[in-house]
């Protein structure tokens, strides 16, 4: 039969269609920029990552690492040039990525009430505006910007008109900086170390979650606190709410709010009288000041016991090398001046300064904007004298108080241009909106600390037409006063002002480029007098503002910061810290207190303060004092994606008065609290108030608010503690590595005596396959709980690495989190002085890869194994989804597709191509960053070695701040973690109850009491 | 009582009647069990589209009520086989009158277990991997986990089960035959295999039968033994327990037995079988209702010795918090239904009260099914990292399917009433007096 068509025909009908096809192609491509690399790009190797070093305003101190595959970023890591920074990296640092593909982004010019107009439409009004203002005033508005990005802004108003350029964050320390003039004559923000520190105070600071550098501080605590010489820092943690930074004290000193600036008054004048940091006449200066301080009143305004704080002034004052840390702005409101002075001259009497508080290596207060200058400015706003406002950066409409009426004086305002990457509650009153490029995609630069120069360069092309802001403003200028600005594009100013000042050629513009600026980062150490400014009478008339009823204090979301990281999904779905809830608003409140009042889990309570109320669902917790609520920043949006408006505005609560410490600040907030009948589920990874529990209790049900205390129970042989004394006799044994005895209080203790089950204190590494079943390598892991402090780093670093899923509320409050790696966080409670004492302990739970897995032994598709690596495999393909691994699993550490997630926005470009996604019903887990041990061993094989230790690192070692992780190889006896896991005080859980031989050991955490923990 | 208390020449007649035409009250009852099959079917078809997130599951609770009805089914289908052949072998001749129903029963909840497997995985669509099929990839099954053991287990049971049912069905199929016409006569015809009646053909029909008796009645213990090491295999609190496998196989009978006694009561009203069906059968039933759920009450009781007696923290932690915990209100309704309610049947009076048996039977069901439900959920809520402790709660899809599978079984025994006798005639007539001689007329009809 002949066929109907003909093959030349075909082939002519098969062109015909293709062309067609791209036809249509062609237009989307044009808009998107994208191009298929039909000719390889060169020095570009497909699907082989490229690090580049960058910076970001929301990790101003720091430096960025991104890691970017065939052209796309894919993950923000710390730059380990970075003399701040290092390779540690704060969680929400990382998210800056989610930012960038977010569905949030602005895509086209927009006029109000997001309507789309052309780019040409768009240049074309702002021309018209801007020569319409021309001359009068055209100002901005901005977050901080430093250098050449600085100095652009600066005669983008200048040229235009008398216009200023105002530069704005919710958060500063502007307060620290007044503070440091009024003591040292130095108007400059110190840098912080807490290097060497061997008795460190903390009022409220959460210096290891957002408070100065935390990631620094971070890893010098993380240092300070194992032991040297015989030797631990003491951590004594003053605050009303225990944040996550106090949560790792040895002693939780519950102060009523407000009280901090008394306390440091009271320690101040204890020290001072043997201090031999203090001059004579410096001596007499604060004997003058602290004048009207005594023991007593302190400690009654406090709500502490005499003793207790006079022991903490006896220890401080014989402390070797100590440093108190301040409160922040948020906590005490218009008393920040008063406090930060006593905690100044705490330190210097401490020896503190120039030791552990830094001015050769301070930070200009240019970099550290006082809110006076936009209170001043929306002042002006309101007048009607500002005919154009460009906004970048800066979220006013929602950080601002809401006394200050941004959004009035904002309609006075004759036009309005934001110049934004993503949509916030600013960019929707503007009524023009400009796409600009993602931090990731601009260049910039940030001056940080004294010899910090971090460079910002982009580290992909833009994915839609938008420009970086700086360059859009020399354009207009120009187009308006051709040739005021010489370089049209931005990059080339900065390159210029850059080399110029640093006096360096290409090669070392490249060179900074490469290492991510130009460090050179030395304190001097020098001590500085009290200066001539401060006067006996300071403290005078001062006045603490302590409520002795309810009262509510703000404080700064470990996640969502100012608001900003508010519409990323690894934020919210990171459990806080302290209470674990995600992806909600919720008022913190005392379990003693909310019991009185009844009031239970996610009870919606009206709270009602002098800056108005709130309505937020109850977390109730045992970590806050009595009559004290807490509550974080950064939720309550608007102008997000739906499922991102969610909780309250803590700002909206802040007092519009700008306060001594030149900030609107809140303080304690007296609060009257009533109980409404509505209701909101929380979503907690954990379920709160039972399982938490160091001691949960082994033989019976605990009752609702009841504390059981540490050592009454058995203890379930998960988390351990060992007391620095017991660490450091040698003779004393720990049954650490292999596990403890059985305790005596042991129902039968015959049954001990004659068990017939072999010792498995004998057994081998892993039972049946001794050392020699493994190749070179069995991958191993080490926790030092001594150094984790909490932060939940590691859980967002898993997340960016392995391509996990964010569920949402309801998924999460159903218990389905897809978290590989989790930090447990546990209570335990102690009476102390006829008081119950809580502690809080961090434990960061992953896949242990079991030698005797439980998990592998029940799969019936053989689709997790142990392989010759020490890793329990997991082949996602042959999965068939009983789940029957996960219930065996006695760590829970596997997770369960419960559904195809789809990401939102343009969120699937960051998935990481080096892991394969799994779809619904397919069983995962962690497996030590696989794909990462894989690359090192082609690297490693290539060069025909093995692979060295320390060179491979797993994403949430890399990204922890607190290096409380260790990787590496078990096969190598010298290898770190070969070491850690054999060292004294090494335990692997459950081990010993279960001999599931885990592949990750933990060392106990080094405690100051007197007692182990089992 | 009189024990037979029916006549040779009546059984045909009254046997068969239930196979005559149906009415409206059937067509009713099949149609309430098809809806509930399409809502089952909905809920499933729902949940292969979007995802197990559809069920209640979370983490750390894996199996919910997919495994509970799976257990629960695997159990109703014990009844059968035991009565049949374990009780065969015995020469109980109570068997005879109930026996046909039971195992009728016991295929169709089997055939209900096994969709719960495929239900219950993630990738259901995938579930044949299970199965240690030749393949060129050299991909094969993990004979060490307890959940192979299952399959083999239970997909052992099935098809003995079958099997032992239709050459049960041989004798009687063919009485049916040859009063039937068109395609019911072909399909009965098929079924008959070939059946005459001879004098060989019943020689051979007894002694396979004997055989498969002998075969079945091992997999009776077996099967539910291997289910229970689903749970007892594991490490989790709660399930580690060596008592698992007997307890599992004298709840199985418990709520099999109990089972067949709350389909067999209304059946035999309205049909009219009270002849057939005495109270006698029914006594005979409750006395073993008594027997299993004295052995279960026991096991339980051991079990929480043991979990003193072990001294094990973990596994003394998950019962003290099964009985008084979160999930204590599960716990209450088994111990009542399983262990209280029952109890009444040591009074011969109660045994003999059929709407009491009734409800009593009723109950059973339900607690047995919490007994489940416990086991499972309960260890998995709370085991050894409190941390990552969580409540389950079912989801409506789970109810759904749950609901459907009730009218996936309910739907095949109705079924099954209409197109064979649901008691044996050839068995009735061996326990009946035989007709007066010169009379043989039944005989060669029947055979």
């Amino acid at each position: 039969m002949k066929s109907t068509i003909e093959r030349r025909d075909f082939l002519a009908l098969m062109g015909l269609t293709g062309a067609a096809a791209t036809l249509g192609c062609n237009e989307k491509a044009s808009e998107e920029h994208w191009k298929p690399w039909v000719e390889p790009v060169e020095g570009i190797i497909p699907y082989t990552a490229k690090h580049y070093a960058t910076a970001s305003r929301e990790t101003r101190d720091g430096g960025l690492m991104v890691k970017v595959m065939d052209g796309r970023a894919l993950k923000v890591e710390g730059n380990a040039n970075h003399p701040v920074q290092g390779v540690g990296i704060t969680a929400r640092s990382q998210s800056l990525i989610q930012s960038l593909y977010g569905a949030d982004r602005v895509k086209t010019p927009m006029l109000k009430g997001r309507k789309e107009i052309s780019w040409n439409k768009a240049r074309q009004l702002v021309q018209e505006k801007l020569e319409a203002a021309n001359g009068k005033n055209v100002s901005a508005l901005t977050g901080t910007v430093s250098g050449s990005v600085k100095d652009i802004w600066n005669s983008f108003v200048g040229f235009l008109g008398n216009g200023k350029h105002v530069a704005y964050e919710a958060f500063s320390q502007s307060d620290l900086v007044m503070a440091c003039e009024k003591v040292f004559g130095r108007n400059e923000l110190p840098f912080f170390t807490l290097e060497g520190v061997d008795y460190l105070v903390s009022m409220g600071t959460q210096f290891l979650e957002t408070w100065g550098n935390p990631v620094r501080q971070a890893r010098e605590y993380g240092e300070i606190r194992t032991v040297h010489e015989g030797h631990r820092a003491k951590h004594v943690a003053i605050e009303g709410k225990l944040t996550q930074s106090g949560a790792n004290a040895d002693t939780w000193l519950a102060a009523k709010p407000g009280s901090e600036t008394v306390i440091a008054l009271f320690l101040l004048k204890h020290v001072a009288e043997s201090s031999a940091a203090l001059s004579a006449s410096e001596k007499e200066l604060v004997h003058g000041l602290t004048a009207n301080v005594s023991l007593e009143s302190a400690a009654s305004a406090a709500g502490l016991k005499a003793e207790k704080l006079e022991h903490l002034a006896e220890e401080l004052t014989h402390a070797k090398t100590a440093l108190v840390l301040p409160a922040e702005s948020l906590q005490l409101g218009d008393d920040i001046l008063h406090h930060h002075v006593a905690v100044l001259l705490l330190n210097k009497a401490l020896g503190a300064v120039g030791r552990n508080i830094d001015f050769s290596r301070a930070k200009s207060p240019v970099e550290i904007p006082s809110h006076q200058a936009v209170a001043d400015f929306v002042a002006e706003m309101a007048n009607g004298s500002v005919d154009v406002l460009i906004i970048k950066d800066a979220n006013p409409a929602y950080s601002l108080p809401s006394g200050l009426n941004f959004k009035d004086a904002l309609s006075k305002v004759g036009f309005t241009i934001a110049l934004a990457d993503s949509f916030d509650e600013t960019t929707d009153l503007a009524d023009l909106v400009i796409p600009v490029s993602h931090e990731l995609e601009s260049w910039g630069e940030f001056a940080s600390y004294k010899g910090v120069n971090a460079l910002q360069q982009p580290v992909m092309r833009t994915r839609f037409e938008c420009y970086q802001a700086e360059d859009l403003l020399i354009e207009w200028v120009n187009a308006l006063k051709p040739e005021s600005f010489r370089d049209t594009a931005f990059r080339d100013v900065l390159k210029n002002a850059f080399m110029t000042r640093f006096s360096l050629d290409e090669s070392g513009w490249r060179e900074a480029l490469r290492r991510g600026g130009i460090f050179n980062f030395e304190g001097k150490g020098e001590s500085l007098p009290i200066s001539g400014n401060l006067t006996a009478d300071f403290f005078a008339g001062y006045q603490p503002s302590i409520a002795n009823e309810m009262v509510l204090v703000l404080r700064e979301s470990t996640r969502y910061g100012d608001g900003r990281f508010a519409n990323r999904g690894w934020m919210q779905e990171l459990p806080d810290p302290m209470t674990g809830v995600t992806w909600d608003s919720f008022v913190e409140i005392n379990d003693e207190t909310a019991m009185e009042k009844g009031i239970t889990y996610g009870d919606v309570l009206s709270v009602r303060v002098a800056g108005g109320e709130v309505k937020v669902p109850a977390m109730i917790s045992s970590t806050i004092a009595k009559n004290v609520l807490c509550l974080e920043t950064g939720q309550g949006h608007s102008a997000f994606q739906a499922h991102y408006n969610r909780g309250v505005n803590a700002f909206s609560l802040l007092s519009a008065k700008v306060n001594a410490g030149g900030l609107f600040g809140a303080g304690p907030m007296a609060a009257q609290v009533t109980k409404t009948t509505q209701r909101e589920k929380l979503a907690t990874v954990h379920v709160p108030g039972l399982g938490d529990r160091i001691t949960t209790p082994l033989s019976r049900t605990q009752k609702p608010g009841e504390k059981m205390l540490m050592g009454t129970n058995r203890d379930r042989d998960i988390y351990r503690t060992i007391g620095l004394a017991a660490f450091l006799d040698p003779n004393h044994v720990e049954h650490g590595h292999h596990g403890v005895e059985y305790p005596e209080e042991s129902r039968f203790a015959m049954h001990h005596r004659n068990n017939f089950y072999p010792d498995r204190n004998k057994t081998l590494v892993v039972e049946g396959r001794d050392e020699t079943f493994y190749d070179n390598y069995k991958w191993e892991m080490n926790v030092d709980l001594s150094k984790c402090n909490g932060c939940s780093s590691c859980i967002t670093a898993c997340y960016a690495e392995n391509n996990l899923p964010v569920m949402g509320k309801d998924q999460v409050a159903k218990g389905r989190e897809m978290g590989w790696v989790r930090v447990n966080r546990y209570l335990g409670f102690r009476e102390e002085d006829g008081e119950v004492k809580t502690e809080v302990a961090f434990m960061p739970m992953m896949c242990q890869q079991c030698g005797n897995a439980p998990c592998e032994a029940v799969c019936p598709s053989l689709a997790t194994y142990h392989n010759k690596e020490g890793l329990n495999a997991m082949v996602y393909n042959r999965c068939v989804g009983t789940r029957y691994c996960a219930n065996n699993c006695t760590y829970k550490a596997r997770r369960f597709n419960w559904f195809d997630v789809e990401r939102e926005g343009d969120l699937n470009w960051q998935l990481n191509p080096e892991v394969s996604m799994r779809g619904r019903g397919v069983m995962e887990k962690c497996t030590f960053c696989v794909q990462r041990l894989r690359s090192a061993k082609d690297a490693a094989r290539d060069e025909g070695r093995k692979v060295a230790d320390g060179e491979v690192m797993t994403a949430c070692q890399q990204a922890c701040p607190a290096q409380a992780i260790s990787f590496g190889n078990y096969m190598d006896e010298q290898s770190k973690v070969h070491q850690l896991a054999n060292a004294k005080h090494a335990y692997r859980a459950l081990d010993n109850h279960l001999s599931t031989k885990p592949g990750v050991s933990y060392l106990k955490k080094i405690t100051l009491s007197s007692e182990s923990h089992a | 009582m009189k024990e037979i208390n029916f006549k040779y020449s009546e059984i045909n007649k009254d046997i068969l009647r239930s196979l005559e035409k149906p009415g409206l009250g059937w067509g009713l009852l099949v149609g309430i069990a098809v809806t509930c099959v399409l809502i089952g079917g909905y809920c499933w078809g729902r949940q292969l589209r979007y995802g197990m997130g559809l069920a209640g599951l979370n983490h750390p609770v894996g199996w919910g009520v997919y495994i509970t009805d799976f257990v629960f089914w695997v159990g109703i289908g014990h009844a059968g086989t035991l009565i049949s052949a374990i009780l065969f072998l015995f020469r109980a001749r109570w068997r005879n009158a109930i026996f046909r129903s039971a195992e009728a029963m016991t295929i169709f909840a089997v055939m209900t277990a096994g969709l719960f497997p495929v239900i219950h995985v993630g990738r259901a669509w995938l579930a044949w991997w299970l199965f240690p099929y030749p393949n060129q990839r050299m991909l094969w099954v993990n004979f060490r986990s307890p959940l192979l053991w299952d399959v083999f287990a239970v997909s052992t049971y099935f098809s003995v089960s079958v099997l032992f049912f239709s050459l049960g069905l041989v004798p009687d199929v063919a009485a049916i035959r040859d009063r039937a016409k068109g395609l019911r006569k072909k399909m009965y015809t098929f079924l008959a295999l070939g059946w005459t009646g001879t004098t060989e053909n019943w020689r051979h029909y007894m002694a396979g039968y004997g055989f498969l008796a002998a075969l079945a009645t091992p997999l009776v213990l077996s099967v539910h033994s291997v289910v229970s090491w689903d749970f007892a295999v594991s490490l989790v609190p709660g399930w580690h327990s060596t008592i698992f496998a007997p307890y599992f196989v004298a709840g199985a009978v418990f709520s099999g037995i109990a089972m067949v006694a709350t389909i067999l009561i209304p059946y035999r009203k309205i049909f009219k079988l009270e002849k057939y069906l005495t109270l006698w059968h029914f006594d005979m039933m409750s006395k073993l209702i008594v027997l299993t759920s004295s052995i279960v009450a026991y096991s339980y009781a051991t079990e929480y010795f043991i979990a003193w007696y072990g001294d094990d923290s973990f596994e003394s932690f998950i019962f003290w918090e099964r009985t008084f915990g979160h999930y204590s209100i599960p716990f209450w309704a088994m111990i009542f239904c399983n262990c209280i309610a029952p109890l009444p049947l040591w009074f011969p009076k109660v045994r003999r009260h059929l709407p009491t048996l009734f409800v009593i039977t009723i109950f059973i069901n339900i607690g047995m099914w919490f007994e489940r439900f416990n086991i499972i959920v309960s260890s998995l809520a709370q085991d050894y990292d409190p941390f990552a402790w969580g409540w389950y709660i079912p989801s409506m899809t789970e109810m759904g399917i749950t609901l459907g599978s009730f009218g996936w079984f309910f739907m095949w025994f109705f079924l099954f009433i209409k197109f064979f006798p649901a008691m044996a005639i050839t068995e009735m007539k061996e326990i009946c007096d035989p007709p007066m001689k010169g009379s043989t007329h039944a005989h060669t009809e029947v055979a």
